[in-house]
Order: C-alpha cells, then sequence, then structure tokens
C-alpha cells in the first residue's frame, strides 16, 4: 500500500471516528445512528434475499441511464464537432438540461414514464450534458496540425478517429465518465424517493423516512456510496482496456 | 508533368511574405528551395501542400498523392514509431519492411514499439522520415528535415533519403547549402522581399 491509500485510509478511520464522537454527544439513535448501529444494520441487510434484489434494481436502472448517456453524450459531441450548425442547434436543449432543477424533471418524468423507469430517465439526463461538453472540449482541442497532417496524407476517416480524436478524446472522456457516475446514483437514488418505485433503494430510503430509522438510512446511504464507488472503478477500467486496444488498419 | 508557378504571391495582413514568385518543380527530381530565414520557403511549401492558397498567381501539375517531413514532427505522440507509420502507409506494406526501414536509418528494435513520446528529438525526426518515405505518394515535400539531428545522423539520413526517392519528385526546403552537392538537385532560390 502506497502513501497515499495509507493517508486516505487513516482519514477514512478518523471521519468514522468524529461520527461515532458525534452520535455520542448527540445521544439520540433518531437523529444520528452510531457508526456500530449502522454495521449491524448493513449486517442484516446483507443476509436478507431482497437486498441484492434491490440493489440489482437500482443499479441496473441508474447503470441503464448513465451508459445510454454515455453513448448519446459522444455521439451528439462528434456530430456538434464536425457541423457548426448542430451545435448551435444543440445547445439550447443542453442548456436546458443543465440549468433545470433535478426536480422538475422528475415530476415531468413521473407524468410522462411512471416510476418504474424513471431513474433511467433521470441518470441519462444529469450525465448527457457533462459527457455531450466535455468530449466536445476534447474534439476542438484536437491538434490542428495533426489534422493537416493526416489531410495531406489521405489518410482515412476510420485511422483519423483512432490516432488522432480517440486519444486526444481520452482523458475528457474519462474525466466525464469519474465527475458523472456519482452525479447518476446521486440524482437516480433521489429520483427514486420522490417517485418510490416499488423494489428500489429510493423505496428503502423513503421507508426509512417514514419509520423514522436513522440506521437504515444510514446503511442505504452507505451501500450507495459502495456501489457508486465500486462502479466508477469497474467501468473506468472497462472504458481504459477498451480505449487501449490495438487496431490493425 | 512538371509543378508550374506562375507570379504566386501571398500575404499575411499587410506583410507580404512571397511576391510575383515564378519557378518550376521538375518531376521525378530532387528541388531544393533555399532562401534566408523569412523569405517564404515555408509559405511556398504550405501553398504546394495545399494548406495556403495564394493570393494571386497559378500553380500546376501538383500531384493528388502527397507525403511530407514538417517542420514540427507532427506524430502522434502516444502511438510507437511504428503505428505512426501504419497510420499514412498502405496495409500492404509488411510490419518487417517498417523496422528494416527504422534500422537502416538507425533507430533500434527496442525503441521501435515505444510511444514516441519516450524518444529523442532525433529519433522522432528520423520517424517522420521513414512515415514520410513509406506513406505511398507522387511527391515528397521535406521542410528542413535535418533539423536536430547531429553531423553522423544527418549522413545516414541522407543516404536513406537518397535510397529511397529514386524517380520521386522531391521538394526539399533547407537552410544547408551542402544539400545541393549532397541531393544533385535543382536549386530554387528565394529572396527576401525588400
Amino acid at each position: 500500500m502506497n502513501d497515499s491509500k495509507i493517508e486516505k485510509l487513516f482519514a477514512f478511520i478518523a471521519a468514522i471516528a468524529v461520527w461515532q464522537l458525534g452520535a455520542m454527544i448527540i445521544g439520540n439513535s433518531l437523529l444520528l445512528a452510531t457508526p456500530i448501529t449502522v454495521a449491524h444494520r448493513l449486517a442484516a441487510l446483507f443476509v436478507n434475499a431482497d437486498f441484492w434484489r434491490i440493489i440489482w434494481f437500482s443499479i441496473t436502472r441508474v447503470a441503464s441511464g448513465f451508459i445510454l448517456a454515455l453513448l448519446m453524450g459522444i455521439f451528439l459531441a462528434v456530430i456538434a464537432g464536425r457541423f457548426h450548425f448542430f451545435k448551435v442547434a444543440i445547445f439550447p436543449y443542453i442548456t436546458a438540461i443543465k440549468s433545470t432543477p433535478v426536480a422538475s424533471f422528475i415530476v415531468l418524468c413521473l407524468i410522462w414514464l411512471g416510476s418504474q423507469n424513471l431513474s433511467v430517465f433521470i441518470s441519462f439526463l444529469i450525465v448527457l450534458p457533462v459527457v455531450y461538453t466535455n468530449v466536445l472540449q476534447g474534439i476542438k482541442s484536437t491538434n490542428v496540425k495533426l489534422l493537416e497532417m493526416a489531410d495531406l496524407f489521405r489518410v482515412s476517416w476510420w485511422r483519423k478517429l483512432y490516432y488522432i480524436y480517440v486519444p486526444q478524446i481520452k482523458p475528457y472522456l474519462l474525466s466525464a465518465c469519474n465527475i458523472s457516475i456519482g452525479m447518476a446514483f446521486k440524482a437516480g437514488i433521489a429520483a427514486e424517493l420522490i417517485g418510490i418505485p416499488e423494489g428500489s433503494i429510493g423505496e428503502m430510503l423513503y421507508e426509512a423516512k417514514v419509520y423514522l430509522n436513522s440506521g437504515d438510512l444510514f446503511a442505504w446511504s452507505v451501500v450507495i456510496i459502495v456501489i457508486s464507488i465500486i462502479f466508477e472503478k469497474l467501468f473506468t477500467c472497462v472504458l481504459k482496456t477498451f480505449l487501449r486496444i490495438e487496431v490493425k488498419f | 508533368m512538371n509543378i508550374i508557378l506562375s507570379n504566386v504571391s501571398k500575404s499575411f495582413g499587410k506583410k507580404v511574405v512571397i511576391q510575383n514568385f515564378s519557378s518550376v518543380i521538375y518531376q521525378h527530381q530532387f528541388n531544393i528551395i533555399m532562401g534566408p530565414s523569412g523569405c517564404g520557403k515555408t509559405t511556398l511549401l504550405n501553398i504546394l501542400m495545399g494548406f495556403l492558397s495564394p493570393d494571386r498567381g497559378t500553380i500546376t501539375g501538383v500531384p493528388e498523392n502527397k507525403s511530407a517531413v514538417f517542420q514540427e514532427d507532427r506524430l502522434c505522440e502516444s502511438f510507437s514509431a511504428v503505428s505512426n507509420v501504419r497510420m499514412v502507409s498502405s496495409k500492404d506494406i509488411d510490419t518487417k519492411v517498417i523496422i528494416e526501414h527504422f534500422r537502416s536509418i538507425g533507430i533500434t528494435k527496442n525503441s521501435i514499439h515505444l510511444p514516441v513520446s519516450q524518444l529523442s528529438g532525433g529519433m522522432r525526426r528520423r520517424v517522420a522520415i521513414v512515415r514520410a518515405i513509406l506513406a505511398k505518394s507522387d511527391i515528397l515535400f521535406l521542410d528542413e528535415p535535418f533539423k536536430g539531428l547531429d553531423v553522423e545522423i544527418k549522413n545516414v539520413v541522407i543516404e536513406y533519403i537518397k535510397a529511397n526517392t529514386k524517380s520521386k519528385t522531391v521538394v526539399l526546403v533547407t537552410h544547408d547549402v551542402s544539400c545541393v552537392n549532397e541531393f544533385n538537385g535543382t536549386l530554387i532560390k528565394m529572396d527576401l522581399l525588400e
């Protein structure tokens, strides 16, 4: 384990100690459950068969929304990078999606689609502008001299994409994914909390609120944080591997 | 077909860089453009390569298939030397042939699979030269190709270029007077505008 990881581990332990201390000072488990209570609740949840079904329900929906937004964001950015008029035409939509409060979309989506696939749509809307903006920025900052070189050598569009655009866009895309995966989970679960689709993490949070069960609330929050981190690490790893694939032309 | 330049002029804003320049670039020969710094050699090359349009005058006979060594190396940094050549070359060229070209220009087998960002300036220059040589083209533009090369390597590169450009139209821009004798080329002189 390197120094940075040891530092992070100590910071994590210190944060749990602060949490425990805070809970002891407040002395009311309804207001702030102790880490031990949360650990007990987590242990109880792990052995419950419904726990994994609930997690699967929420992950598949948030991840679907994220992946759809990733593909759509890249596609739109490529078109916008190629055709100026398209970039201008799409500007109002991207700005509206960026600026509109998530709650407005949640209500709108409840009217349009119902609650079952609400988190797909909300994650999609949260991730789309981040991916679009980052990838477009990457395309815009492509080295013009390399493109001139490729034109002179009459390099095909596919080779230009592979040799020039992909390496250029790669850091922007990875950065967009790092930022937006956490946002997708936050917004997706918030949407579930409002729409309360049956068998979702949002429903569990809603029940914790109704029954003033702060132990469950904290336990499910920890679950959301953990699945968001695991998904981010796994997805980034898959994406990096995919972008490293050598293509023979 | 020879390339005919007739009364070519080019300005950037109020600065006139080339004025009424006429010349002939001979097919299947080494054509060496020489002149002092700022006389418009690279601008003329950029016009011939199609990156710039002349303000006035005409240019005829420039082939479609071009290759070039630019003043900057213009390499794809995260790719290896071999991949940089693969990017512009035909599918038919075997990797062994590419490796043999690198060997003949003094780039070792250990270096050719590293990302070019990890290579020295001189090696990168040679990668750019091999790339231009192995690209399918009817005309080769060389803009100061020996920039950053020491004397020993420069001689190796000169021999490599000579051996691989027989019966090809080459346009070389350089400050180096010795190149005229080395390549036995046609000299095209450019002067500073008054």
